[in-house]
């Protein structure tokens, strides 16, 4: 493999092109899934193959193949070269890619010995078995990676993961129906434990909440937001408008661009309280990496400092349209994928409120410990968070459930933030971006916080 | 050769081969960021042993190894509740040459030059060459092969923006033109106009193909889905088959067998050959889509719509079928008379899957209309409603479609614009 990807590489320059990248990507793995207690599918997968970029006339090429044959990757270099040239003529700018210090070294992180069926089982017995519908997926992968670069990166990591999916219907027609979706993951076994117990106490919640929950009364409420909700809120108000290909348009007609637009980036974006991170190595989580499918160092990338935009989510090519270094954002999902900036695990960093001292300091307000249905318009300003379980806060005391949705506009959001829990926990995810589509794992969370006077709508 | 190494580990098989050859070339702000070319060669294997059955993917040349790692799951896994022995019809023959990548740039120029006085234009075209052999040890075996291809370009003024699309299944089916002008048109009828926001409401709306056909094809892919009622997660069970669940006016069809929609399939991962299925015709829930597993559960016929995997049928085309409702967009305004034109959606989420509550955001020009004429443009509308008021409450349906597919959308549509009278919008 070495001797091929190095000829790969060769191979690519005498073509004329500047830059040249080879990643060979594996992911083997088992998912299944049970349908309401009985087996519904079980899969097993093995996707290999090598993927080539190129910088060549101007244009960026890409070209991946599942033959990995010495004359197959060579012909993907053809391929790269010719595609970015032909690019390369309908570009005002050439592209150009941040200089780096190129990582070169290689880690494997121990392997998931659980069969995903034996997780569901476990998962599925713990269901509060007044819950109608209940569908179950376990998948447990590992992924193998070997980047090297035509500017000295050589990288090889080999990382395990486990996912689970446990989506919860209790449906009632005297009473209403109501669903819960949960996740978990990681890149260690220790990942799902305690997972059997979250799904035992969310789903007999489900029946408390349809006969106790009220539609709340439209109006301007102070909201404490658990860290389920910190997570959604930071991952698609944050991170999203962070990357910088979006800022920049390159995702304009799909996964959408930014309210932070070019030739204006560090705006305030909320109160002083607000300090926002994404940091890729953090052991365990299920955004862990430790350098980037670029071949670039991950460290924390400090996005919001103090409330104001610090730092974006990049890759080399928009590091080198603002004239900065790369922070390692580049994630690629598979072989067949262009790595492009991603988030991996996004958090808002703890304060010192106790999160009991917040409901006790709050006269009205709503404490809203988890979602349902949520969405965001493409620039990530206007987003909409469905309360799954939520209550009414009196006089500093928690009342009845509520149900209702928080329509609330980003500055808003984070500008009327007054209180930062010291609580902090990560929510797994799957996060989509790219054409075609990269759902890559991510982590989201950080404490619990409030916001002030936001709109609360039945 | 496969057969032959699972023989004495399996009871049955089936083989299925892909190879798919993607071109894309994705542009923003007027220029080419990156022209892609990807290769996949797969292998597909359904295993049986007793009632026990498992799935297996795998890129590349299968290896003895692989496989016999995959069958050994079959001596762990659950029986499958779900096991029907292999049979059924002979799967279609069909084929087709590769359409050549080469003029891709030239729909890509063609847009956006057609795009006249936007500022600025995004957007991506994808062709597909695939190649699938079936084989089982049934005796079942066919091979087809298939160009796909779709056009999708957002324009913008300003923070005003305009999404077409154009899908078919060679490149000459593609009217860049007509997209390109289709995006210049929107925007000029939104330029100047005030910005306005507005309040939670009910309302009648004007959607256009895109957004109908968005949540037409979500309704298909959860609630006509056989899987899904297997579950409970579908509003519909079986027993509704036959009754008047929707609007009078509204027929649809998966047509995943048509030779000229951009999901033709004739062939499912079964092997089973697609065919027209009505989802609703005239109002009464008429169909649904199986694969070989959940059609027997249910008692009822395979439809070949095992088509991205062995377990969960998935639509692979949809079909609105037009009404007599006007195709002009001052016409259909008019028609409207009060309400708001709807341009495009994205990120559609639900609340429950079982009752279809959910909301979609308006993505680019939402347009309010007072009196026949667009009077505003309302920024960040959501609809928020049901898809049970989405199908009940269509009043008019345009008399012509567009066959549209774009990244967001969950399965490619020939869709009418649709007039729906009362729907939930929420900023």
């Amino acid at each position: 493999m070495e001797t091929l990807i190095y000829k790969a590489l060769d191979y690519g320059l005498a073509l004329g092109a500047s830059y040249v990248e080879v990643r060979w990507q594996r992911d083997v793995g088992t998912v299944a899934g049970l349908r309401n207690g009985q087996l519904e599918f079980s899969t097993t997968y093995f996707s290999e193959g090598i993927a080539v970029r190129a910088v060549a006339g101007g244009g960026m090429g890409f070209a991946s193949i599942t033959n990995t044959s010495l004359e197959e990757v060579l012909n993907a270099v053809e391929q790269a070269v010719k595609l970015a040239k032909a690019a390369g003529k309908w570009r005002k700018s050439p592209v150009t890619l941040s200089e780096e210090n190129m990582a070169n070294f290689s880690y494997t992180v121990p392997s998931i010995d659980l069969d995903p069926v034996d997780v569901l089982k476990v998962l599925d017995e713990s269901v509060d078995k007044m819950v109608n519908v209940r569908r179950l997926v376990a998948n447990v992968w590992t992924t193998e990676k070997r980047v090297v670069t035509s500017d000295g990166a050589d990288v090889f990591s080999k990382i395990p993961r486990i996912y689970v999916y446990a989506m919860l219907i209790r449906h009632e027609p005297s009473l209403g129906s109501l669903q819960r979706d949960l996740f978990f993951g990681g890149t260690s076994r220790d990942s799902v434990e305690g997972a059997e117990k979250v799904v035992e106490e969310e789903s007999k919640k489900l029946s408390l909440l349809l006969e106790k929950a009220k539609p709340i009364s439209p109006g301007r409420y102070d909201v404490v937001f658990a860290p389920e909700m910190t997570g959604i809120l930071v991952h698609e108000s944050i991170g999203h408008p962070f990357e910088l290909d979006r800022i920049y348009g390159r995702e304009g007609a799909e996964a959408g661009e930014s309210y932070i637009r070019p030739g204006n980036l560090r705006i305030r974006i909320g109160s002083e309280y607000v300090n926002i991170t994404d940091y890729p190595a953090v052991p365990g989580t299920y955004g862990f990496y430790l350098v980037d499918d670029e071949g670039v160092v991950a460290r924390p990338k400090q996005l919001v400092r103090n409330g104001v935009a610090t730092e974006f989510i990049t890759n080399r090519q928009y590091a080198a349209v603002i004239g900065a270094h790369s922070n390692g954002g580049a994630r690629a999902s598979l072989y067949s994928r262009e790595p492009i900036p991603r988030m991996s695990n996004t958090y808002l960093e703890p304060g010192d409120w106790k999160p009991d001292e917040m409901i006790k300091d709050t006269r009205r307000g709503v404490y809203v410990v988890s979602y349902t249905e949520w969405n965001i318009n493409d620039t990530r300003y206007s987003g909409r968070y469905g309360i799954l379980e939520g209550y009414l806060i009196e006089n500093g005391e928690l009342k009845h459930p509520i149900r209702g949705f928080i329509e609330v506009e980003t500055p808003e959001l984070w500008g009327n933030l007054d209180a930062v829990g010291r609580d902090f926990k990560l929510y797994v995810g799957t996060c989509g971006k790219g054409n075609p589509s990269q759902g890559v794992p991510v982590t989201m969370g950080g404490p619990t916080f409030r916001s002030r006077n936001l709109r609360v709508v039945p | 050769m496969i057969f032959r190494i699972l023989t004495g580990l399996v009871d049955e098989a089936a083989v299925v081969k892909t190879k798919a050859e993607h071109y894309m070339a994705r542009f923003a702000n007027d220029e080419i960021t990156v022209f892609k070319h990807w290769s996949e060669e797969a292998t597909y294997l359904y295993l049986a042993k007793g009632k026990r059955a498992t799935f297996v993917g795998m890129t590349g040349p299968p290896t003895l190894d692989k496989i016999e790692e995959a069958a050994k799951r079959l001596v762990t896994v659950p029986e499958d509740p779900l096991y029907v022995p292999l049979g059924g019809p002979q799967p279609v023959n069909y084929s087709e040459p590769a359409e050549g990548f080469e003029k891709i740039p030239d729909l890509v120029k063609t847009a956006i030059d057609v795009a006249e006085g936007v500022e600025r234009s995004a957007g991506v075209v994808h062709m597909i060459y695939i190649v699938v052999e079936y084989r089982d040890t049934a005796g079942r075996s066919g091979s087809y092969s298939a160009n796909r291809v779709y056009l999708a370009m957002r324009s913008f003024i300003g923070d005003l923006s305009a999404t077409s699309t154009s899908a078919g299944r060679k490149l000459a089916d593609i009217k860049a033109e007509e997209v390109g002008k289709r995006n210049a048109q929107i925007l000029h009828a939104a330029k100047g106009l005030p910005q306005v926001k507005i309040e939670p409401r009910r309302a009648d709306v004007l959607l256009s193909p895109l957004v109908f056909g968005h949540l037409i094809g979500e309704v298909a892919s959860s609630w006509a889905s056989g899987s899904e009622i297997l579950t409970g997660s579908s509003r519909y069970t079986k027993d509704d088959l036959g009754k008047e669940v929707a609007s009078p006016i509204l027929t649809v069809l998966d047509i995943t067998s048509d030779k000229a929609a951009h999901g033709f399939t004739p062939f499912d991962l079964e092997g089973v050959p697609t065919r027209p299925i009505e989802i609703y015709r005239k109002g009464i829930f008429a169909g649904v889509l199986h694969t070989r597993r959940t059609a027997h559960a249910l008692g009822m016929e395979p439809t070949g719509h095992a088509l991205r995997n062995w377990a969960m049928p998935s639509p692979g085309h949809i079909y609105i079928a037009p009404a007599d409702g006007p195709e002009d967009a001052e016409e259909l305004f008019r028609e409207l008379k009060n309400g708001y034109y709807i341009h495009n959606n994205w990120y559609t989420r639900f609340q429950n899957v079982k009752t279809g509550q959910f909301s979609t955001v308006g993505r680019d020009v939402v347009l309010e209309i007072k009196d026949g004429k667009p009077v505003a443009v309302v920024k960040f509308v959501r609809i928020a409603d049901t898809l049970e008021n989405v199908v009940k409450n269509i009043a008019v349906l345009s008399k012509e479609t567009s066959q549209v597919y774009w990244w967001d959308m969950p399965t490619p549509v020939h869709a009418p614009y649709a007039v729906l009278k009362n729907i939930g919008i929420t900023t």
